[in-house]
């Protein structure tokens, strides 16, 4: 445990002696580094449940971008380094190393990139957008991690281009190298192809279709996702729905989630905001679970936020906890 | 009754010119890169600008990276260009500048003054910038104008009131 923080603290004081390139300096390729990260800590009082408080993770950015069209992205995530529960008090026994990222990019076109390496599956807004300083609650609609894959390893086409009076966007992408390692709780995937489209304006629409294999049940899937984010007024409306496709046309699993961010300045709460949402996961072989949530969570800064959620529902889900979350999170 | 009608009239005088004024704040803004660098090769639309600003596209067609570089949140011209550009103001556009920092991409690069505009757009390779059309000079040369209603032209309008 020493020595990963050691290893952290090392490869962040490195990286932070490295500036961006001004016109009169003479760039190196070390001026193109950059370094960053997230993290967050959280209590639960989890229904029938002994509480627990937990560092959920410390992850680092790391981003290089020399005078050249390759570029490069890495994640790499402490998970739960440090844990505390009456039983066991503090301790790091769940605390593991995860790349969660690392791939570099190739610039061919304007409109045309390459990725090579492992990246987020790009299915699912929620999923692309996952960090705990992006979202308003502290727990992730289980439809964005019960049904499909989160990373892939392999490789993929993306662009942008004008449409419109808004940014259409495409990402075609295909698994190239399963997943050599798997946490106990995770779903296992293999064959994993597919590609999203995306339109971005004053609302962002996606499209995404998908065609993959889960292990565990020896079963291909094809699916389709449908995501949006929009603004009513000052009020903030995302959702997204799944419905994967069983190629031996039994029941493949479907999911959803409606969620609303309501700002509570009117009654004089400055940068907080009322949280609301409504989600179903129906898993095939599987009981369906469906949850509410309803808290309030605080923009502390633009890269902080303070978060406060009552969860409900049925079915045990361990990653969708029923009943007090509290947590923060932030950008560093 | 009179002095009252007075008192009015003698109000709404007073608040003409901040009406005024709050028309006279809009600028045309000159949206420029390098005067060195070679326009035509560029193939830039105002489409492209939004892209640009929202760092989704990353490259010129040469392959050359894109450097765009903006005033700071709070400045006027900044504002006028957010909104006709990319159809919101700085302050609402934190959620997506934080999703992208979590992908990797930094926001465009942020000065306090149209004068750092113009050394940095002279001075570095593939950038691009803006500032008030009345503050051009020959280290840059101009794209797109973008007028206070938020139409671009690509020919230069009639600048008026410029001071210098």
């Amino acid at each position: 445990m020493k020595k990963f923080i050691i290893i952290f603290t090392s490869l962040a004081s490195l990286f932070s002696l490295c500036k961006p390139a001004f016109a009169d300096d003479t760039p190196s390729w070390l001026d193109g580094f950059n370094v960053g990260g997230y993290s967050s800590a959280g209590l639960t009082l989890e229904r029938d449940q002994e509480a627990q408080a937990a560092l959920n993770e410390v992850s680092l950015l790391v981003t290089w971008n020399g005078d050249s069209r390759l570029s490069f992205f890495g994640e790499l995530e402490l998970e739960n380094p440090l844990s505390w529960n009456d039983e066991r008090q503090f301790h790091d026994q769940e605390s593991r190393f995860d790349l969660e990222r690392l791939y570099l990019d190739y610039n061919i076109t304007e409109k045309v990139n390459f990725r090579g390496g492992r990246f987020l599956t790009p299915n699912s807004r929620w999923n692309l957008l996952h960090a705990p300083p992006l979202v308003w609650t502290s727990t992730r609609p289980l439809a964005t991690s019960r049904l499909f894959p989160e990373g892939t390893n392999g490789v993929m086409v993306f662009g942008a281009t004008p449409f419109m009076d808004g940014a259409f966007e495409y990402k075609i992408f295909a698994e190239l190298l399963e997943d050599q390692e798997q946490d106990s709780d995770e779903l296992a995937f293999e064959h994993v192809k597919g590609a999203r489209f995306s339109y971005k304006n004053q609302s962002d629409i996606g499209i995404s279709i998908l065609s993959f294999r889960e292990k565990g049940v020896d079963n291909s899937y094809r699916m389709l996702g449908l995501d949006f984010i929009t603004h009513i007024k000052q009020v903030e409306v995302s959702g997204e729905f799944f419905q994967r496709f069983d190629t031996r046309n039994k029941d493949g699993g479907s999911g959803a989630y409606l969620q609303s961010a309501v700002p509570l300045k009117p009654l004089g709460f400055n940068n907080w905001y009322w949280i609301t949402r409504l989600e179903t996961l129906q898993r095939p072989d599987e009981a369906s679970a469906e949850r509410w949530l309803v808290g309030a969570t605080w923009r502390v800064k633009p890269t902080q936020l303070l978060k406060f959620e009552f969860t409900g529902g049925s079915g045990d889900q361990p990653e969708s906890p029923r009943g007090f979350l509290t947590s923060f999170a932030l950008f560093f | 009754m009179h002095k009252r009608f007075l008192f009015l009239i003698v109000a709404i005088a007073m608040m003409l010119p901040t009406f005024a004024l709050a028309k006279e704040n809009q600028t045309i803004i000159a949206v420029v890169i390098s005067s060195q660098q070679n326009a035509s090769e560029l193939n830039l639309s105002t489409k492209n600008l939004n892209l640009i600003y929202w760092r989704k596209q990353l490259f010129w067609p040469q392959g050359v990276q894109i450097k765009p570089v903006n005033l700071s949140a709070k400045n006027a011209v900044r504002i006028q260009f957010s909104e006709a550009i990319l159809g919101s103001s700085p302050e609402t556009q934190i959620d997506y500048w934080n999703g992208q920092y979590f992908n990797g991409i930094l926001p465009p690069y942020s000065v306090n003054s149209e004068e750092a505009v113009l050394r940095y757009v002279s001075n570095t390779k593939g950038a691009i910038g803006y500032i008030n059309a009345c503050n051009l000079d020959e280290r840059v040369q101009s794209l797109f104008w973008i007028m206070p209603s938020g139409e671009t032209l690509k020919s230069k309008p009639t600048l008026q009131n410029c001071t210098k």
